[in-house]
């Protein structure tokens, strides 16, 4: 910014006394350090009193290997021989008790230009460093349970559709074969063939149907989580009570997948571990957000003791992206309650 | 003879289809079309006597075809085809007014079937998903109201009824008051009442609470 015409602006800055720029320097979020090239610390502000020295006393005068490991002292060596020979300033990254620094190490000089302190400038990055393992993490685990889901998917494509498709190709043959020594063919032969495709296509829609029901982008949430309880119910002996709102606003694709992976896996995990007589699956949009809620009369189990299977981490996720929440509520004998919601903004809302 | 519009995306479908129906003097085809929009004009066109409708069908899917037909003044029986078994999707298109539903699967045995019932106006379910109905049936049987309430909103009503805050109720739970407030109104949802001196009566009423082990439900503290 060009100030040159503003005699008000440029007195103000010459007038800044080197006392306030200390102020600053002091109040400054980031660790400064200024030492000699012994090492001696010569200068630090508040952050850097507060970071390395917890009591009153200061740290001005000691040397600054004294607050590192021997480690960390033989690479800040290193890299102060380098920064004597190149000039260039280094940044560097290091870890000491659970918390990350990026240091900016720079030489500075006096008067006449010569070299003479080293210039320490450091800030914590560990919320950076945490958020980018738990990004690694989550990678990982997404990867892993894609390929999991693969496997599946491929191991029922080769058992319930390959060798059913081998099969049906041998039986095309055959009977290709007694059509050619132009012999009657039995209708049995034909349809036993068309009785194992009926087996593949049955196989195949059950496929479809794990990988993604199709009534989920035709049909109302409500009748799709229905249609759910009734066929886990059916399939289980479980009583299910289903109540839904019945005024649910549009959702987005996501969120209706969000809530139907939630109660599929919701049921599924009470089916395998609850025990449970019955459940509870409630639906409901109120204040802006849409809820779902699972709850059983079953077991229920130990939170500190249980850790959060993939399954409900991956649920767990996906209501962080739709910047929802998920909560678990659960006791041994105190059944389990799994609830969830999504934030949404209704289309026309009134105001 | 019937006159029949076949509406599938896939030609070697269609045209599978339309051989097995032309096998019968009952039948004849008067149009085909393979999308839903096409669908449509072709049935305000030829206003056939049955439509054989597919589920998924580019431009616009076969439960938005029935959704659009129920709102003209005469429209056709239609016996849906599907490769799907899904509940919902045949719950669904029976709900907007398709009277057959047959699995792709099964059209050489059951689609003829099929079309002649809608044309008499009855219903035709594929052996592959005839049981959703009696599924669907047994979820509508009445039961008590209070079935429906989970143990927690059970409790929460109760606790409600004694006259405890939605604080205290929090705090014994140990969960919040928003959510406190919601397992009320989950109660209140399925007991069909719409206010706390409703919901008090409709208790006592079920047996949910007695007059004397819950003590008299008199001061309400729920704001």
């Amino acid at each position: 910014m060009d100030n040159s015409d503003n005699p008000d602006v440029d007195s103000h800055i010459t007038t800044l006394k080197t006392e306030t720029i200390m102020q600053a320097i002091d109040a400054c979020i980031e660790i400064v350090l200024i030492t000699d090239f012994s090492g001696k610390i010569l200068f630090a502000n508040e952050s850097a009193h507060q970071r390395f020295f917890s009591g009153s006393e200061t740290i001005i005068g000691t040397q600054i290997w004294d607050v590192l490991s021997t480690q960390q002292q033989n690479r800040l060596k290193m890299i102060v021989e380098q920064i004597k020979i190149s000039k260039q300033d280094q940044l560097i990254t290091y870890k000491d008790s659970n918390r990350w620094l990026e240091t900016k190490i720079s030489l500075l000089s006096d008067d006449e230009g010569d070299l003479e302190y080293l210039f320490f400038s450091a800030h914590d990055i560990t919320r950076q460093k945490n958020a980018e393992e738990q990004l690694k993490k989550k990678t990982y685990e997404l990867a892993t349970a894609q390929e999991d889901e693969r496997h599946r998917i491929s191991r029922d494509l080769h058992d319930e559709i390959g060798q059913r498709m081998t099969a049906l190709l041998l039986q095309l043959r055959s009977i290709k074969e007694i059509g050619k020594k132009e012999k009657e063919i039995e209708p049995e032969f034909i349809n036993s063939a068309a009785r194992n495709l009926e087996t593949i296509i049955k196989h195949l829609r059950q496929i479809f149907y794990q990988l993604y029901p199709p009534s989920l982008s035709k049909v109302s949430l409500p009748k799709v989580l229905e249609a759910l309880c009734s066929s886990v119910e059916d399939a289980n002996g479980i009583r299910i009570y289903l109540s839904c709102q019945e005024e649910i606003p549009d959702l987005l694709d996501s969120q209706v997948t969000t809530i139907y992976r939630f109660v599929q896996e919701g049921l599924t995990n009470v089916i395998k571990h609850a025990k449970a007589a019955s459940v509870w699956v409630n639906l409901d949009y109120s204040d802006g957000d849409i809820n779902i809620s699972i709850e059983d009369d079953g077991i229920g189990f130990d939170a500190n003791e249980i850790t959060e299977g993939v399954g409900f981490r991956g649920i767990r996720d996906r209501f962080m992206i739709l910047n929802g929440c998920f909560e678990i509520e659960t006791a041994p004998e105190k059944g389990t309650r799994l609830s969830g919601s999504i934030p949404i903004r209704k289309k026309s809302m009134p105001k | 003879m019937i006159r029949l519009v076949v509406a599938e995306d896939f030609h070697l479908v269609r045209e599978g289809i339309c051989k097995v129906l032309e096998e019968s003097k009952d039948f004849e085809i008067v149009g085909q079309a393979e999308n839903g929009v096409e669908t449509l004009s072709l049935v305000k066109e030829l206003n056939p006597d049955v439509l054989v409708l597919d589920i998924s069908m580019p431009q616009m899917d076969g439960i938005e075809v029935l959704k659009q037909l129920q709102k003209m003044t005469s429209c056709p029986k239609v016996v849906v085809l599907s490769i799907y078994a899904d509940t919902a999707l045949v719950r669904q298109a029976l709900e907007f007014g398709a009277l057959g539903y047959v699995l792709k699967q099964s059209i050489s045995d059951e689609l003829m079937d099929a079309i002649q019932a809608a044309n008499r106006g009855s219903s035709y379910l594929s052996s592959g998903v005839s049981h959703i109905l009696t599924i669907h049936a047994v979820n509508r049987q009445p039961q008590n109201p209070l079935n429906r309430l989970s143990p927690r909103e059970r409790e929460v009503v109760k606790k409600t009824v004694a006259g405890l805050s939605t604080k205290e109720i929090a705090a014994i739970f140990q969960i919040s008051i928003k959510t406190v407030e919601k397992q009320r109104r989950d109660a209140m949802r399925k007991l069909e009442v719409d206010n706390i001196a409703s919901l008090v009566r409709m208790s006592l009423e079920l047996g949910l609470v007695t007059d004397s082990s819950d003590g008299q439900a008199a001061d309400y503290k729920v704001s």
